[in-house]
């Protein structure tokens, strides 16, 4: 089994663009790795489908980070909702598990406290739960409910047929 | 039916800005309908979830069905239950009360900036089964109409009689409840406070101590633990019998129960086994683990669940050892469990609170001193008050927070040395002074899938007893963080001194309300790491 004798690992992601990476960062991602490690001869170039040169740069800086010992820097702030599922998506195909978790728990941090409307529009959830079973359920877990802290419920939405 | 147009009012966002951990709620997002999430696989849901606290959990599990289902699976349950950080249980500890409502304090960081002005009302709230449901149903039937409905909705609530109707809390393992009788610590129940499910422990088979059962004193000791691998809970209860004249244990009889049998087995113990005064049970690595104290001396009592069978443990040397000769008679050494590790506090001596930790189970010399906390003094005044302090931790070492507790004026202080030092809270909304802080992990863990055996039935306080109000139920608890002058007054009218003095490394003390400091050294040992680490939780109780 060959490997690639330089140090660097070219991954091409959908869009295009080349990334020449560091081995190490190309170990991370346990599906890159495995590619490799599947090649009879020198790998010339990976191509990483879903995942999208802004993926790779936001890899890079927490690849980056995370040798400096500053991983807890890492912020997907400033991405909406919509680029951070994109994102968790495509580190979650690249199966790089620290990343994942780092993303989850900022999508877990985004649900917190929020109410089950919300949940559910953020997930694109339908409510398939008759009246009553919603009723019943709210009640036996009421005290997670009430707090200041949490966002109130939007009644109308358990009637929807 | 309206529908709102509008879900999120523009002042509620800005709330929520703030509140969030930094995330901004646009106001518009409510307008879309756009799934941000739909069709992602369901292992990542599943990822997501276990990430979340406990209470964002239980609104998930109402979205809808498949993720309710998801969310009960044992499985799920156990996964989330190993990610959730220790919060704390508090209880009225009046004995007049019957205190079945639990307030859960979540130790995070958020939490601890009130300011002194506001007071941030205590949620969630549990509430602890009803011992006997039927009686007090009885005794309070002309207050309830005909469908078992408190008629007086709101203000009066139902009569209870603390000593008949109150549970003592004996531990918490792995998110379950023990629950014993006040006077006898006869175990009766375990529950889960947060599903609300419970079981009733099988009636006592114990009959042999039934004959002069007025000249002889015994007394009941009882713990539950877990074995993580069987998954069985199991109960242990001891009966001692101490001598007519001293106070020394004459003979033992153990039982145990594992949870969902219905039997009660009798425990093989060696006949020259003296039981001490047994305190803070703690299960640890499959075995339970009580401080034992004999007069001056101290040791610790290890039952292991799997053998079940007594068998010695090692204690810490230097802890010990220090207080057999103490003259006080005053010890204050509590015993707790994070994580897998034992802990130990020694919060005898007022100038220092100190913790240890078995950094390797069993091994004796593994006791590693981790650190004092020299600024912080209980000086509750004059040595011979019988306090106990408590100390266990809350977070894990590396992280490092400890509360403290002065039961006498509803105060405890939270202090995390990088953080945010020591702040002072206070209880309201209480006409009971006594507070009992217990820690427990939050789990969902249902105790279905927990018990062994059809023959338990594992009932739920949401089918009947959680709506019944009790009359001392009427009151809400919320913390205020007092500020100087408050805590000037407090220290004024309570009947306990206490001060928190600031001692710097020259010897001088001054007073302050803030800013401890952490000393790297000490005369009797060395500090393992000298970065802040764990969390404890020191309180006084009665």
């Amino acid at each position: 089994m060959a490997s690639s004798s330089s140090n660097l690992i070219s991954l091409k992601t959908s869009d295009g663009t080349v990334f020449k990476v560091e081995r190490a960062l190309a170990k991370t991602m346990k599906t890159v790795q495995a590619i490799i490690e599947e090649a009879d001869a020198n790998i010339y170039m990976i191509p990483i489908h879903n995942v999208f040169s802004h993926h790779m740069d936001m890899i890079i800086d927490y690849y980056k980070l995370s040798v400096a010992g500053k991983s807890k820097e890492f912020s997907v702030e400033k991405l909406d909702n919509d680029e951070l599922k994109d994102f968790l998506l495509a580190v979650h195909y690249l199966n790089m598990e620290d990343l994942f978790e780092v993303l989850t728990q900022a999508v877990a941090d985004r649900l917190e406290k929020k109410s089950v409307g919300y949940v559910r529009k953020y997930f694109g959830i339908e409510n398939d739960f008759t009246p009553e079973e919603y009723a019943a359920i709210r009640k036996k877990n009421d005290w997670a409910f009430k707090g200041d802290d949490i966002e109130p419920e939007e009644d109308e939405e358990k009637q929807e047929e | 039916m309206k529908r709102k147009k509008h879900s999120i009012s523009p002042t509620r966002v800005t709330q929520r800005c703030n509140k969030a951990k930094g995330k901004v709620v646009d106001e518009e997002e409510s307008h879309q309908l756009c799934p941000y999430f739909a069709n992602i696989p369901s292992h990542i849901t599943a990822q997501i979830l276990l990430q979340l606290p406990i209470k964002s959990l239980i609104i998930c599990r109402c979205v809808c069905k498949m993720w309710k289902t998801l969310i009960s699976e044992p499985h799920f349950a156990k996964l989330h239950f190993e990610k959730t950080p220790v919060s704390l249980m508090i209880r009225t500890n009046d004995h007049r009360r019957v205190s079945r409502t639990l307030y859960l304090l979540e130790c995070e960081p958020e939490k601890f900036e009130i300011g002194s002005d506001n007071h941030v009302k205590l949620q969630p709230i549990f509430k602890l089964p009803l011992r006997d449901a039927k009686s007090l149903l009885h005794c309070n039937r002309f207050v309830l109409d005909k469908n078992g409905e408190s008629s007086n909705s709101g203000r009066q609530g139902l009569y209870s009689k603390p000593d008949l109707d109150k549970f003592n809390i004996v531990n918490s393992c792995n998110g379950l409840l023990c629950l014993s009788d006040l006077s006898t610590g006869n175990p009766l129940v375990v529950c889960n406070p947060v599903t609300g499910e419970f079981i009733r422990l099988p009636k006592a088979t114990i009959t042999r101590f039934r004959l002069n059962t007025t000249q002889v004193r015994k007394k009941l000791q009882t713990a539950l633990g877990f074995l993580s691998k069987t998954n069985e809970y199991k109960v242990i209860k001891m009966l001692i019998r101490y001598g007519f004249r001293s106070n020394d244990c004459e003979s033992v009889i153990v039982e145990i129960n594992t949870l969902g049998t219905s039997l009660w087995r009798n425990v093989e113990v060696d006949s020259q086994l003296s039981i001490p005064r047994l305190k803070y049970p703690t299960c640890v690595n499959g075995a339970l683990h009580w401080i034992g104290f004999e007069g001056q001396q101290m040791s610790i009592l290890c039952f292991c669940l799997e053998s079940e069978r007594f068998q010695s443990f090692p204690s810490p040397p230097h802890v010990f050892g220090n207080h057999n000769n103490s003259t006080y008679g005053n010890t204050n050494i509590t015993m707790g469990e994070l994580k897998g590790f034992l802990y130990i506090c020694d919060s005898t001596c007022f100038s220092d609170v100190t913790m240890w930790v078995m950094n390797e189970y069993g091994n004796g010399d593994s006791w590693t001193k981790l650190y004092n906390i020299d600024t912080l003094v209980s000086s509750l005044g004059r040595p011979n008050l019988s306090h106990c302090g408590l100390c266990l931790p809350v977070k894990h070492f590396e992280e490092g927070a400890a509360v403290l507790l002065y039961h006498s004026c509803n105060c405890f202080i939270y202090y995390e040395p990088d953080k945010y030092g020591f702040k002072v809270f206070q209880i309201h909304g209480s006409r009971s002074d006594f507070f009992e802080i217990i820690p427990h992990i939050p789990s969902l863990i249902s105790l279905k899938d927990v018990i062994k055996g059809d023959n338990i039935e594992v009932q739920n306080i949401h089918s009947r007893c959680a709506k019944f109000k009790l009359r001392e139920e009427n009151e809400t608890l919320s913390l205020s963080q007092p500020n100087d002058e408050d805590l000037e007054r407090i220290r004024r009218s309570s009947s306990f001194d206490f001060e928190i003095i600031n001692i710097s490394s020259d010897g001088d003390m001054s007073s302050s309300s803030s800013d401890g400091d952490i000393s790297s050294s000490s005369s009797d040992g060395d500090i393992s790491s000298s970065s802040s680490d764990g969390v404890f939780f020191y309180g006084l109780i009665i």
